[in-house]
């Protein structure tokens, strides 16, 4: 199966890998997995006291589609709100990155990985 | 041979996670003789066809009997609970953190002293992650098949099974890895 110029190009210069510190106050971490293909995917995003998505970092380990769809992903989502990243479809993904049919999967990893550090965001915000 | 039985049926086998290698494999055998196509070669062509469809359910039934991850949802299924594994992104952080740490590990195994060693560590990780998750399935498919109520405090048997396919991953991964070291 070929990879589209825009899967490879992520894939081979991915945009923002790496950690931050997820105990800080103002990272989210959103961990999720894809049981079927065993792809792991780790994305955190650093909020400003606005509100407003100042840094996004990720890891993967899976296959070029899935690095692809959350390198785009932390591209995305700086300079959003929170409520803005959130609302980030992974139709937009596959369709960016012109995922075929049986790739669909890591686009939706990627959304579910935007959500959860947005979620985790909050979920700090809150306790705090 | 009767299509219409499940696959522990069409081997003989109670229908149990824990299963007589031996015995799937032998009664595997003498059914792949009853049914191989090169019997019906003289045959009318609904009898070959009937072979060849009967031998893809036998090499279906095998290969789904055989595996750890693929008897489990097969089970599974038999209770009624289809698995999905697209729509379970949700696993639980801690197992998702190990996941990540032991595809870090290995990810720098060919830079180590000792690659194969580093291997081998990675293995009986993976190993003991799998039995302990093995032992937690049936307990849970237990309390499916026998309907017992488990208040609530179990792992759900489908979150086990994504974390099995998640391990069995892995270790074909390591798998390949291992491949390229020699």
């Amino acid at each position: 199966m070929a990879y589209s110029d825009k899967v490879l190009d992520h894939y081979e210069n991915p945009r923002n890998v790496g950690a931050m510190d997820s105990a800080e106050g103002d990272v989210g971490t959103g961990m999720v997995g894809a049981p079927a293909c065993g792809d792991v995917m780790r994305l955190q995003i650093k909020v400003g006291d606005d509100g407003i998505i100042e840094d996004a970092k990720f890891k993967t380990y899976g296959c070029g589609s899935a690095i692809a769809s959350s390198s785009l992903v932390t591209e995305w989502v700086k300079g959003k709100t929170l409520d803005e990243a959130a609302e980030i479809k992974n139709t937009a993904i596959a369709e960016e990155l012109a995922l075929p049919p049986v790739k669909i999967h890591c686009s939706v990893l990627a959304e579910d990985a935007i959500k959860a550090a947005v979620n985790d965001y909050k979920k700090k915000q809150s306790s705090e | 041979m009767d299509s219409s039985k499940n696959f522990f049926q069409l081997f003989a086998l109670p229908v149990s996670f824990d299963i007589n290698m031996s015995k799937l494999m032998d009664a595997y055998r003498s059914l792949q003789k009853v049914v191989h196509p090169d019997h019906f070669a003289s045959g009318t062509d609904k009898e070959k066809r009937l072979s060849i469809e009967m031998a893809a359910h036998l090499n279906d039934g095998v290969d789904t009997l055989k595996k750890p991850v693929k008897r489990a949802i097969y089970l599974l299924k038999l209770q009624g609970v289809d698995v999905d594994f697209e729509k379970n992104t949700a696993m639980s952080p801690m197992f998702l953190m190990d996941q990540m740490e032991l595809r870090e590990q290995l990810e720098v195994v060919s830079k180590q002293s000792d690659p194969f060693a580093a291997i081998d560590t990675l293995y009986e990780r993976i190993a003991s992650m799998q039995m302990e998750r093995i032992e937690d399935f049936k307990i849970a498919y237990d309390r499916i098949a026998n309907d017992i109520d488990s208040g609530g405090n179990s792992t759900n048997a489908e979150d086990i099974v994504a974390e099995m396919q998640f391990i069995e991953k892995l270790r074909i991964d390591v798998e390949r890895l291992e491949e390229t070291l020699d």
